[in-house]
């Protein structure tokens, strides 16, 4: 249960909801959300999956993050029992995940700084002991959820049409885009 | 260029005489459309690069153009020829927009349905071109349908052929105009006076959808209104006109009869031919039906018809010569011959249905019928000579009711009163606006393709579909996986087969936008093999679940998560559907079962998820993720209580092609996927922490699933050749299936079964090479030909005595007939 409340839907809505542009296709529900990004001269459509949080489902959770380009897991950085459980979910990831996929951490509510349990330097190195992209967020601020995924999008190899997950799953495939051409 | 006044004044009398009439007088009674679509071998050349393009064009008069697609952007292009002196090449490209169903040139307001349509209004009109298309000499001025198929054989090699003569534009017209041209009588004229107005008229009584005033379309043209719309390209739904075209096709025929009479065409010194339906229906009856008539699929009842056709036919045919023009008919063979030998057999098969509609008080539905039958064109006849009629019938030629309207109004007293066949028609039209949406006309081309034994794509459908019926009986089924897999396998190298034989005609490149091809050659798919095994594919499925046990697994886990309060079981947070809301998704489900595609089936699926979503939501207008949807979602499942609804899962992650799973449709499968592994595991209040073994397996076969997907595909390379068999008057293209180390030799034997060939020996394979016939040596690998750069065009299969008379056909054919004719 811990790790529902951290805002993984807040991150996703906020990044998606952020820019009423002409790429975002209307979804039925907040779980499946799509956006579309620029990274160089490629448009990157991003699929993103939500998975359950609760410990409950854990079990489900490779049935959503197969196939997937990248992962971001979200912990919330007023509770430090969240980022105990991210090191849960990364090692899973790491052995049942697909090989290349990217993760991200994301440690949420950055705006309660004052309550802040989990210090960022930690997040930091444990970040980088796994090679993994790592940001603070606001979703309520929209503070770096943009940044979040244009790192995820500028580390999703070229020219391969994978998508991939995790467990705040995200899936995201990838649309190589030809110069000239434009997505509508 | 200088035509384009023409359509400034599209009510004033016609300014372009000069361009019409001699239309009109040489008996072009062929539409615009129906010649773009006879011979888009030689326009449509979406694999030549732009340096070809520029090579063909450069010998082409202005106005010629090509479809080709740029290698680049992947998108279609029109490379328009210019005059030598525009700079800053004499080959302008127009991009060619394919959204949202429809076609249209990147800087233009008008779109079309399709391509054909397209091209068809810029040879009329110029819209944000800077002159009209202009059709090759030899396609503009080809009298009949047989010429055109001549034509369309010649593919790309049309271009630099002996057939694709460049006469000066506005010099001396070529020989067949001849006579016509100085006329000095201004019947036709007058006559063609009738048919702007009729037109025109016509056009605004029926008040097509895409209304535009010229005002409006001069938007993107500049200085004054320099579009006429024509209605061809106003009747997004073409069968408006089926109904009068019908009428109006038996009285086309007498029109231009009276029309030639006024015209000072003398005679011909040769005597009028046999009456050629003869010899067609010999042709036809030797070569071509016995084989098929033992087929009793529903292909056969149109051959049948079509004989009855053209029995139908000779009746009037020889009852003509009573009539006092009928030395006219004579003297205009062979050009008359051969456009009544492609015509009346469409139209008196029409004449017969309308009379027995017209008995039947012009119900609804028996239209509906007659027209359903006339629309869903049987493909296969596509290669026999008569099948051009019924691409016709499908592709109707809006242009021609209106022409055929206004040309004979002034001339026979309207036995058919026009407002009837008006009234039929509007009545009609609901019927068919869904029918002749593109993408489901493609599907119900592929669909009639696949009926047909004739045809290779038919041929490896029906045997599929055969040899699944047996697979699919209790004793020899292995597991649904295995089932499914095969199904799925299979489709894919069918829809390769299918891209690759080339006996899709038009091709779906110019039926519908390149976004949306794949998905409708899914559906298409899905349609020809899935729809005819629906029934054996659901028995065979539950009986295997039956067998195995799970299926009683799951209505047990079900049982008890509902026995034990599941609200708590899931942990649900949110509010969920009433009993009402649970019924709705109930019936939802069973709708589900019922459908043969399982794209039908994912848009029920993510409607039920919808209903749930909408149910937690309430009144605070929160969204949710899957925290709250997933227990949601869990709760509904087993409050319905459908075991069944793993099957629709499994056949829809099987089925489905992988990029429909990464989409929205995917995540919700992969959610109600993971929701019955979830009740399936029999979870307890407390939650259990790591795998339990059932979701485990469940895992195994997704991922087992995933992994072999991308492998699956193309693993069988379909090889093709295309065959012109050439017998008398009877000419017909087959495509052959080859395998590697196929030599001349026994290609030709394989033509000879595939033809109905008697005497084999009397026979031989040719092929093309600028522009002469070649015998293909007996020991000649195909690929080998291939590789020499005939691939596009087909190779010749015929009596090998005939071979000078016979390339003759084909390479002078316009040039012999206009000799004939002068």
């Amino acid at each position: 249960m811990q790790d529902t409340g951290v805002g993984k839907s807040s991150i996703v809505c906020r990044f998606v909801q952020d820019h009423f542009d002409h790429n975002i296709s209307p979804t039925i529900g907040a779980s499946f959300l799509t956006k579309t990004v620029s990274c160089g001269n490629e448009l990157h459509k991003f699929l993103i999956w939500d998975t359950a949080g609760q410990e409950r489902f854990h079990s489900l959770a490779p049935m959503y993050y197969r196939g997937s380009a990248a992962a971001v897991i979200v912990y919330d950085i007023t509770k430090l029992d969240s980022f105990q459980t991210l090191k849960k979910w990364v090692k899973e990831l790491k052995e049942h995940g697909p090989e290349d996929i990217v993760v991200a951490i994301a440690g949420n509510k950055n705006d309660l700084g004052d309550i802040r349990e989990v210090p960022t330097k930690d997040a930091k190195e444990f970040a980088e002991s796994i090679a993994a992209i790592f940001i603070e967020t606001s979703a309520r601020n929209a503070v770096n959820v943009e940044e979040l995924f244009q790192s995820i999008s500028r580390q999703i190899p070229p020219l391969e049409n994978t998508d991939v997950d995790s467990h705040e799953s995200f899936k995201i495939t990838r649309q190589p885009l030809p110069p000239a051409r434009r997505c509508c | 260029m200088q035509e384009d006044h023409v359509y400034d004044y599209p009510d004033a009398h016609p300014v372009g005489e000069k361009r019409t009439c001699p239309q009109r007088g040489s008996l072009k009674s062929i539409s615009v459309l129906d010649r773009l679509l006879l011979t888009y071998p030689v326009w449509l050349q979406l694999s030549i690069n732009s340096a070809t393009a520029l090579h063909i064009l450069q010998r082409e008069p202005p106005g010629t153009f090509l479809v080709r697609k740029s290698n680049t952007s992947q998108k279609k292009m029109l490379c328009l020829r210019l005059t030598d002196d525009s700079v800053p090449s004499f080959v302008k490209q127009f991009f060619i927009r394919e959204k949202d169903s429809t076609f249209s040139l990147d800087s233009s307001a008008i779109s079309f349905p399709d391509l054909c349509r397209l091209i068809a209004f810029y040879c009329v009109s110029r819209d944000v071109l800077p002159f009209t298309l202009e059709l090759p000499e030899a396609i503009a001025k080809a009298s009949s349908h047989k010429q055109l198929e001549s034509i369309s054989h010649m593919g790309v090699e049309f271009w630099s052929s002996q057939l694709n003569f460049r006469g000066p534009r506005n010099g001396p017209p070529p020989v067949l105009d001849a006579p016509v041209v100085p006329n000095p009588k201004p019947q036709p004229c007058t006559i063609t006076t009738t048919v702007t107005t009729a037109s025109v008229s016509l056009l605004q009584e029926f008040c097509p959808i895409q209304t535009r005033s010229p005002s409006e379309l001069d938007l993107g043209a500049g200085q004054g209104a320099l579009c006429f719309i024509n209605p061809l390209f106003l009747q997004e739904h073409p069968i408006r006109g089926a109904m009068h075209k019908r009428h109006q096709f038996k009285r086309s025929i007498k029109v231009r009869v009276s029309t030639e009479t006024t015209s000072s065409l003398s005679p011909p010194v040769t005597p009028p031919p046999p009456p050629p339906l003869l010899a067609k229906a010999k042709g036809k009856g030797k070569k071509v039906q016995p084989t098929e008539v033992v087929q009793i699929d529903k292909e056969d009842k149109k051959n049948i018809q079509d004989i009855k056709g053209d029995s139908d036919y000779l009746q009037p045919y020889l009852v003509l010569p009573k009539n006092p023009s009928a030395i006219i008919t004579q003297t205009l063979s062979p050009t008359a011959e051969e456009e009544d030998y492609q015509l009346p057999k469409a139209v008196l098969l029409a004449e017969n249905k309308i009379t027995e509609d017209n008995e039947k008080d012009n119900e609804d539905e028996d239209i509906g019928l007659v027209l359903e039958k006339r629309k869903a064109p049987s493909l296969s006849e596509l290669d026999s000579s008569s099948s051009l009629s019924s691409l016709d019938e499908t592709e109707e030629s809006p242009q021609r009711p209106s022409l055929t309207r206004g040309t004979s109004n002034p001339i026979i007293s309207s036995s058919h009163p026009t407002h009837q066949s008006v009234s039929a028609l509007r009545k009609m039209s609901a019927v068919f606006v869904s029918f002749f949406m593109p993408g489901k006309r493609v599907i119900r081309l592929v669909e009639d393709l696949s009926y047909d034994r004739r045809m290779s794509f038919g041929v490896l459908i029906q045997d599929f579909l055969r040899e699944q019926r047996d697979a699919m009986k209790p004793q020899s089924l292995t597991t649904t996986t295995e089932l499914l897999k095969g199904l799925r396998h299979f489709m894919d190298q069918a829809k390769v087969f299918l891209l690759e034989c080339g006996e899709l005609e038009p091709p779906i490149e110019t039926l519908v936008p390149e976004d949306e091809k794949d998905h409708t050659l899914e559906k298409a798919l899905f349609r020809c093999v899935l729809k005819p095994l629906k029934g054996q594919i659901d028995t065979a499925l539950s009986n295997m679940r039956e067998n195995d046990g799970s299926f009683k697994r799951l209505a047990e886990s079900m049982k008890s998560a509902s026995d034990a309060s599941p609200q708590d079981l899931f942990g649900v947070q949110v509010s969920v559907p009433d009993a009402h809301g649970i019924e709705k998704i109930k019936h939802k489900m069973s709708l589900m079962r019922r459908a043969y595609s399982p794209i039908d089936k994912v848009v029920l699926l993510l409607q039920i998820c919808k209903h749930i979503y909408k149910a937690m939501k309430g009144s605070k207008g929160q969204e949710f993720g899957a925290d709250d949807f997933l227990p949601a979602l869990s709760y509904v499942i087993v409050q319905c209580n459908m075991p069944e609804l793993s099957l629709e899962v499994e056949y829809m992650m099987e089925l489905l092609e992988t990029s429909w799973l990464t989409g929205e449709g995917g995540y919700y499968l992969t959610s109600v996927y993971a929701s019955l592994s979830y009740i399936q595991s029999e979870p307890k209040a407390v939650p259990s922490s790591g795998l339990t073994h059932q979701v485990k397996e469940s895992l195994k076969e997704w991922s087992h699933r995933r992994s072999t997907e991308s492998k699956s595909q193309n693993d069988i390379k379909q090889r093709f050749v295309k065959v012109l068999f050439q017998d008398g008057d009877c000419s017909l293209v087959k495509t052959l299936q080859w395998t590697a180390g196929l030599n001349g030799e026994a290609l030709a034997q394989l033509c000879a079964i595939k033809f109905g060939v008697d005497q084999p020996d009397e026979y031989g394979l040719y092929w093309r090479s600028s522009g002469k016939l070649t015998p293909v040596p007996l020991d000649a690998q195909i690929q080998d030909l291939q590789n020499m750069g005939t691939s596009s065009a087909p190779l010749i299969y015929q009596h090998s005595n005939q071979n000078i008379k016979s390339s003759k056909l084909t390479r002078e054919g316009a040039l012999d007939f206009l000799e004939e004719a002068s």
